[in-house]
């Protein structure tokens, strides 16, 4: 049952004793509540990084208690190596389950990072984490942040990118058992990352690009017509953004909204803008942070990396990193985008 | 299997047959074979392994995964002269490799060449160039 009425309800996602948190994700257990998991302690690629987690009852609105779900150690364990800290979670429950994608840096920053996979019956109990073959070099560079899709034949789509050498972003096609067994780039000469899929219809799909350079840039956008086999060539959008994670959701009446922090400097503005056309045109983006205080060397200021999921009761939950000391939780539904995104 | 190698990167079977070799103090495999299994590694990681890092705007590495790859990779193997048969044999191994999914990945690519064994190939490669050129010289 879908609400018929505008709905906007925000908190905050239970803290834990870490002083930096970001790169929430979300998933929806089979009874309806939401999974959140996010990754946090003394600041990105440092040793006491942990990948936290935390269920929504749906009943009762309620977060539980975060717990950890991986750490430096347990990685290291399962994947036979010396692992630096951890870095962007993505969950995602397919046909066969809940899996955990997530990044562990292995060496130097996130140019050196590899996918890991852990999988789960409960969102409880987690397998040791094992590698994902997603790089023929040394299966580094690779990286996790976007929400993955299910195809028809049950394989899943997973938005990955890359930052060895060269950023790239791409999709790779894994199966039940975790095995990448196709992986399509995206080209482009310009620096995009951190792809946001979109399946539209069974055939068509867009992947939404972050601007990956420092000089201000556009939300740019490529689209497949063949179920994400191959993507053409990468459009710009008319949203202004600069190195900052976008993440974008289809409504029911088939436009699609997408979260992105609009400013061409900082992400101290997170807006939502919405689209009818595919990605042609945009309307005005409506802003729900946007912070002009003055900088304090103190606060982080920043809303950022969003992610955003349509429950099945048809309610989207948005997550997005608060200040880099919280995660914030927004709950709105089509009918609020009707009348807040014109 | 990744565990025994560095869990880096998979061995891929043409590394582990010149390990094998090694073991067995060169007597699997001639050095003519030996050297074209060197030369070929040294040329795929070459290709591929700039295409991997983004350096070239080509993906090469994704035709591993289509249903071709195998037909291709057999092709290179008839195409190795009869008199070099133990390296045609290696690419035959590497072949019934992927097909059982001995390793992690569903790449062929993966089982041909890896990155340890590539940037040894190459090493080896320049090294015997220098050692040639430097032969001709004296």
């Amino acid at each position: 049952m879908r609400d018929a009425q505008p709905l906007f309800t925000a908190d905050f996602l239970p803290t834990v004793k870490t002083t930096f948190v970001h790169a929430a994700t979300l998933a929806e257990m089979p009874n309806g509540d939401v999974l959140a998991a996010w990754y946090g302690g003394y600041d990105e690629i440092s040793p006491d990084v942990r990948i936290f987690a935390a269920r929504l009852d749906h009943a009762t609105g309620r977060w539980s208690e975060p717990r950890p779900i991986a750490d430096r150690a347990g990685t290291a364990r399962g994947l036979g190596m010396r692992i630096k800290s951890l870095g962007n979670p993505v969950l995602y429950r397919d046909r066969g389950g809940l899996k955990l994608y997530f990044v562990a840096v292995v060496f130097g920053g996130w140019g050196g990072s590899t996918i890991c996979l852990s999988s789960s019956p409960d969102g409880v109990q987690w397998s040791p984490p094992r590698h994902v073959q997603a790089s023929p070099f040394f299966n580094l560079g690779m990286l996790v942040r976007g929400i993955p899709w299910t195809y028809a034949d049950g394989t899943t789509s997973l938005p990955i990118y890359h930052e060895m050498g060269n950023k790239w972003a791409g999709v790779a096609r894994v199966d039940a058992a975790g095995r990448v067994i196709d992986s399509v780039r995206i080209e482009d000469q310009r620096t995009l990352i951190q792809p946001w899929t979109v399946a539209t219809d069974p055939d068509h799909a867009l992947a939404f690009l972050r601007w990956g350079s420092p000089t201000p840039g556009h939300v740019t956008f490529a689209a497949s017509s063949d179920r994400g086999a191959t993507w053409g060539s990468v459009r710009t959008t008319s949203l202004v953004h600069r190195d900052s994670a976008v993440a974008v959701i289809q409504l029911d009446d088939g436009s699609l909204l997408a979260i992105y922090n609009n400013s061409p400097h900082t992400r101290r503005s997170l807006a939502l803008a919405r689209t009818r056309d595919a990605g042609a045109t945009w309307t005005q983006p409506v802003t729900i942070e946007d912070d002009r205080a003055p900088d304090d060397n103190v606060v982080r200021r920043e809303y950022s990396y969003p992610y955003v999921l349509r429950g099945s009761d048809g309610r989207i939950h948005l997550v997005y990193t608060y200040r880099r000391t919280a995660i914030r939780h927004i709950v709105f539904n089509d009918a609020w985008v009707a009348e807040a995104v014109k | 299997m990744s565990a025994v190698w560095g869990a880096f990167a998979l061995p891929s079977l043409t590394t582990i047959a010149l390990l094998i070799d090694l073991v067995a103090r060169h007597r699997l495999l001639p050095a003519a074979d030996r050297r074209l299994l060197l030369y070929g590694m040294a040329v795929m990681s070459l290709i591929f392994y700039p295409m991997a890092i983004g350096l070239v705007h080509v993906d090469a590495y994704r035709f591993g995964y289509t249903p071709w790859a195998p037909f291709a990779l057999a092709a290179i193997g008839c195409a190795i002269p009869p008199w070099r048969f133990r390296a045609a044999i290696v690419v035959l191994l590497t072949l019934v490799a992927f097909d059982v999914h001995l390793l992690p990945s569903m790449n062929l690519f993966d089982y041909v060449v890896d990155p340890f064994g590539g940037l040894f190939a190459i090493g080896w490669c320049i090294a015997r160039g220098l050692r040639r050129a430097f032969a001709r010289v004296t």
